[in-house]
């Protein structure tokens, strides 16, 4: 409550000499501020942005830095490093009021230790002494306090200086090898930095319930932040996720990865709607989205499905029906208003924006596609696959003829009068003519012909006449 | 001399110096607490920090604060502690980096050992690096009459 009652005096304060834009801003650092360091931030000289790093955040008060300061914002410790010992202060804000806990990274030394003694020479160490200069307000130490917590790694002992601190709201003995015996100190429990987030959000909280470093997700790799719609957080090995329309979502690798290269919250997909999942056959993963999805799999990536070719796709059975996993995004025709969408085994289409979705399998999807798709001669897809009327081989129509396939014959396109005469006068592939052997081709400047099984039809396109020759 | 007894580790203060021996209570189901010691020849806040936050920066040129923070006994297998026996710090052992916080002229030490199946840690922090070696008596003085059961 004294919390929320200054940051409303600030914020007056503010609102009183900026304009609207940056007073917003600057409210937002000063309730960071005072989440992180509470009352020393109003008590003490300095600015907001400083503040967000807690207290004792300069070079000469003698902490080490926090990790991400030093480690291209990834809250680890760096290469070359071993966690040597942790401590942890009780009641932290950043935490939800829980303990927050500290780990200390060392270098592992390049020489021995002498005798009587677990660290080794500064030659050893790996690591430059240095303040952290990285232009943040964490400035702390980094490589240079000599000490050790020693409940980690206590295989190791001899080690190098504390190099940078690693921050979870995890106890370290449940995600990396570390004692369940605790050493405390809450003066360190405002200690911070802008690559680790600076309040207790539902994102945090999702994270700490999954077990924050030992979750899926592992070590965070950035803030969290506003993305264009909702809220998000970057890890090692994906991004969570949080609006209050949709709730908190992660998502993993290639998956998290496809979805930030098609524009993130800002994209067509919208904001997720589930986490990453496996999928039933066991080799791939997916997650749902307001306005799609993403299916993965090894050997194929991921893939962008969306309206209306998700839903058409998932009333095939999505993976349990014919067309297997999705092998390109949802993608425009060349008119700017239809949809195409590749899978393993064909493809789907539409003429509009809504829909129909039609859906048809190899070879005819790949026949129709080479044949110029909606922009050739057959034009839309009309129609699901077919069984021929000879109940051999299958078809799908289109808005001007048909691709039929049989294995005697092969997979054809015909369109256009030929394809009225074939289908009107001769009964299709179980008629008098049977099933085409090739596409409709040009005999000449004036002449289109189509071979079937049992003879051809010819178009005369002076006369748009069709006979059988 | 003043005597304080505590989770088997016994400190016999000189006059002027005060000793506390603690143990703080787990705040997560798995979490083990263990004794806690602190022994300085200055007035200790309330407030400290298992590693003497709070208390060191207090320290005077003259001040020394001696830690002794104990680990869970399966510690005392590793090689991290398989130092035998409380240790007696040398002058060459002091450094200013060798401290959980490096405050200005200050110095300090640490040496992990085991003694009767028990792990700890030794961390003894000097008020001035110029003058440890005046001040490393002081700190053999308390060890001399610090004794673990």
């Amino acid at each position: 409550m004294l919390t929320t009652t200054l940051v409303d005096k600030a914020a007056g304060w503010l609102e009183r000499r900026t304009s609207r834009r940056t007073f917003l801003q600057r409210v937002a650092v000063v309730g960071s501020a005072m989440t992180v360091s509470g009352l020393d931030y109003v008590l003490r000289p300095g600015t907001a942005y400083a503040s967000v790093c807690g207290s004792g955040s300069t070079c000469a008060s003698g902490w080490t830095a926090l990790c991400c300061t030093i480690n291209h914002g990834r809250n680890q410790c760096p290469p070359g490093s071993f966690a040597g010992g942790w401590w942890k202060a009780d009641g932290a804000g950043l935490c939800g009021g829980k303990a927050r806990y500290y780990i200390d990274c060392h270098p592992r030394c390049q020489c021995g230790c002498g005798s009587g003694t677990h660290f080794c020479a500064q030659s050893c160490w790996g690591c430059t002494p240095h303040c952290a200069h990285e232009g943040t307000c964490d400035e702390r130490r980094v490589c240079h306090n000599v000490f050790r917590y020693g409940q980690c790694n206590q295989h190791i002992s001899c080690s190098g200086p504390v190099w940078c601190r690693v921050i979870s709201c995890t106890p370290p003995w449940k995600w990396t090898n570390c004692s369940t015996s605790s050493a405390t100190d809450d003066y360190t429990r405002s200690h911070n930095a802008p690559c680790l987030p600076t309040s207790w959000t539902p994102l945090q909280a999702r994270y700490r319930r999954m077990g924050s470093q030992g979750s899926v997700l592992g070590a965070s790799a950035s803030t969290e932040y506003a993305a264009t719609r909702g809220r998000v957080q970057r890890f090692m090995h994906g991004r969570m996720y949080h609006s209050a329309a949709t709730g908190t979502h992660y998502l993993l690798g290639a998956i998290a990865n496809h979805y930030a290269h098609i524009g993130e919250t800002g994209g067509p997909l919208g904001l997720p709607t589930t986490d990453t999942q496996e999928n039933a056959d066991g080799a791939g993963t997916r997650n749902f989205f307001q306005h799609g999805a993403i299916y993965y799999r090894s050997g194929i990536g991921a893939h962008a499905l969306r309206e209306p070719v998700f839903s058409a796709w998932s009333a095939t059975g999505r993976l349990t029906g014919p067309l297997g996993y999705p092998t390109t995004d949802t993608r425009h025709e060349a008119d700017g208003i239809g949809w195409r969408q590749r899978f393993e085994h064909g493809g789907m289409a539409t003429a509009t924006a809504s829909g129909p979705v039609f859906y048809a399998l190899d070879p005819i999807w790949t026949t129709w596609r080479k044949l110029g798709g909606p922009a050739g001669p057959l034009g839309h897809l009309t129609t699901e696959p077919q069984p021929n009327t000879n109940e051999i081989g299958t078809h799908n129509d289109c808005e001007h003829g048909t691709v039929t396939t049989s294995p005697a014959t092969g997979t054809h396109g015909v369109w256009g009068p030929i394809f009225d005469s074939w289908s009107t006068d001769y009964g299709r592939e179980g008629g008098r003519l049977g099933s085409p052997i090739t596409d409709v081709y040009a005999l000449d400047d004036t002449h289109d012909r189509c071979d079937f099984q049992q003879g051809s039809l010819e178009l005369d396109k002076s006369t748009g006449k069709v006979s059988r020759v | 001399m003043t005597s304080v007894r505590a989770h088997g580790v016994t400190v016999r203060t000189m006059d002027g110096w005060e000793a506390r021996i603690s143990r703080r209570p787990p705040t997560e189901p798995e979490e083990r607490t263990h004794s806690v010691t602190h022994i300085a020849n200055f007035p200790l806040p309330a407030r400290r920090g298992d590693f003497g936050s709070g208390a060191v920066e207090r320290m005077g040129r003259d001040d020394v604060l001696v830690v002794l923070v104990e680990f869970d006994s399966d510690s005392a297998k590793t090689a991290l502690f398989a130092r035998r026996g409380l240790p007696r710090p040398r002058v060459v052992d002091f450094d200013p980096r060798k401290l959980q916080r490096t405050l200005p002229g200050q110095s300090g030490g640490q040496w992990f050992f085991n003694t009767g199946g028990r792990a700890f840690t030794l961390y003894v922090v000097l008020g001035s690096h110029h003058r440890r070696a005046r001040l490393l008596p002081q700190v053999h003085a308390v060890l001399d009459h610090l004794t673990i059961d």
